[in-house]
């Protein structure tokens, strides 16, 4: 990838800082990390109380890591992440998810549209890129889960959760996450709208393995998000 | 009297003296202590007068006594789940607060420390445009 006057990239000195929420993520952590650090400058893994060697395994990966000392949930490590970001002086922050669905080679292209066309955030989209070996449950419930936000945000996006995005330093500042748990995708989207965020959504692949797949959301997981989102609303 | 009404009068009193000694011991501000009292007080009232119910069930449109005091029943119900959900919800935000905070002071850096590797936020930047 060239680098640019204005085109964030590992060599080049603007710091991007990946973040990477992980929850018993032992087994695939160290070769993240290392396969991140290929790409971009800083990688901070949030470990969210996991039981397994996750913290150990990110450190001699070459992460820093941050401990949450209970599970708190995927969004409360992407929010405590991001402050560690920002404090550290990120120009730009990724975030990236530990169970290898994402592939690191669609970084650049994230920063790419940050930088080239000055947009603000950019979100990863799986439909407009690939998503290799998805069922088709999961195919609809993304579906379903597309037309909810954007019934609530009215952003037209067309992937609402994919942990694959990237924000400019100035709108990750403005950004604050208080659903700690899945709802947080769509909390976020929320925020993208109201804030008058410039989003853009860029083309990326995922690939579903049957580690991520038994990681994954269970049967109830649309219902609990759903809860999540709508007691969130209704508490403030 | 029957023994219902002397039973359920006695536990309305009961519950209103236990209500007033908590405020007194700090357990219950003013105000909940108030609207505490105030439950037990209608609570031992509507026992020991049901014929009351009649009437302001009517006054209300509502055929039975019973039926208001259901309804009520319900509301009260659905605004004590409000106010603990909402309570709940402040004791998680306060959690992930803690574990953020404890998270953030005490951050694990790699063996190779960022400082010498000299952190690109401390290099001059390249680009003039920020």
């Amino acid at each position: 990838m060239s680098t640019g006057a204005d085109r964030p990239s590992a060599n080049d000195s603007t710091r991007v800082v990946t973040v990477v929420p992980a929850y018993n993520e032992g087994t695939r952590v160290r070769e993240i990390v290392a396969e991140l650090l290929a790409v971009v400058s800083s990688v901070v893994v949030v470990d969210d109380g996991s039981q397994d060697d996750t913290s150990l395994q990110a450190l001699d990966g070459g992460a820093t890591v941050l401990r949450h000392v209970v599970n708190r949930g995927q969004g409360a490590a992407l929010q405590t992440g991001f402050t560690w970001a920002l404090e550290r002086g990120a120009d730009f922050i990724v975030t990236f998810d530990a169970d290898g669905q994402h592939d690191v080679e669609d970084i650049p292209r994230l920063l790419e549209a940050l930088g080239e066309n000055r947009h603000e955030v950019a979100l990863g989209s799986r439909f407009l890129g690939s998503a290799k070996n998805i069922s088709r449950r999961r195919r609809l419930l993304l579906r379903a889960a597309v037309l909810f936000t954007r019934l609530t945000s009215g952003l037209p996006l067309t992937d609402t959760h994919n942990g694959l995005r990237a924000f400019r330093r100035e709108a990750a500042s403005r950004i604050c996450l208080r659903f700690d748990r899945m709802a947080h995708a769509s909390e976020l989207i929320d925020q993208i709208g109201r804030l008058g965020l410039d989003w853009v959504e860029v083309p990326v692949s995922i690939r579903y393995t049957p580690y991520s797949r038994r990681k994954g959301q269970g049967l109830f997981a649309p219902v609990r998000v759903l809860t999540e989102y709508v007691l969130g609303r209704l508490l403030g | 009297m029957n023994a219902f009404q002397v039973g359920g009068i006695t536990v309305a009193v009961v519950l209103i003296f236990l209500t007033l000694l908590g405020m007194r011991r700090g357990r219950l501000n003013r105000g909940a202590a108030a609207l505490w009292s105030l439950l037990w007080l209608a609570m031992g009232i509507s026992i020991a007068k049901p014929n009351l119910t009649v009437v302001l069930a009517r006054a209300l449109g509502i055929d039975r006594g019973a039926d208001l005091v259901f309804y009520f029943g319900i509301v009260i119900m659905l605004v004590g789940f409000f106010a603990v959900m909402a309570r709940l919800r402040t004791i998680e935000d306060n959690i992930t607060l803690i574990s953020r905070h404890i998270a953030l002071s005490e951050a694990d850096s790699p063996t190779e420390p960022e400082e010498e590797s000299a952190p690109k936020s401390t290099r001059p930047i390249a680009s003039s445009n920020r």
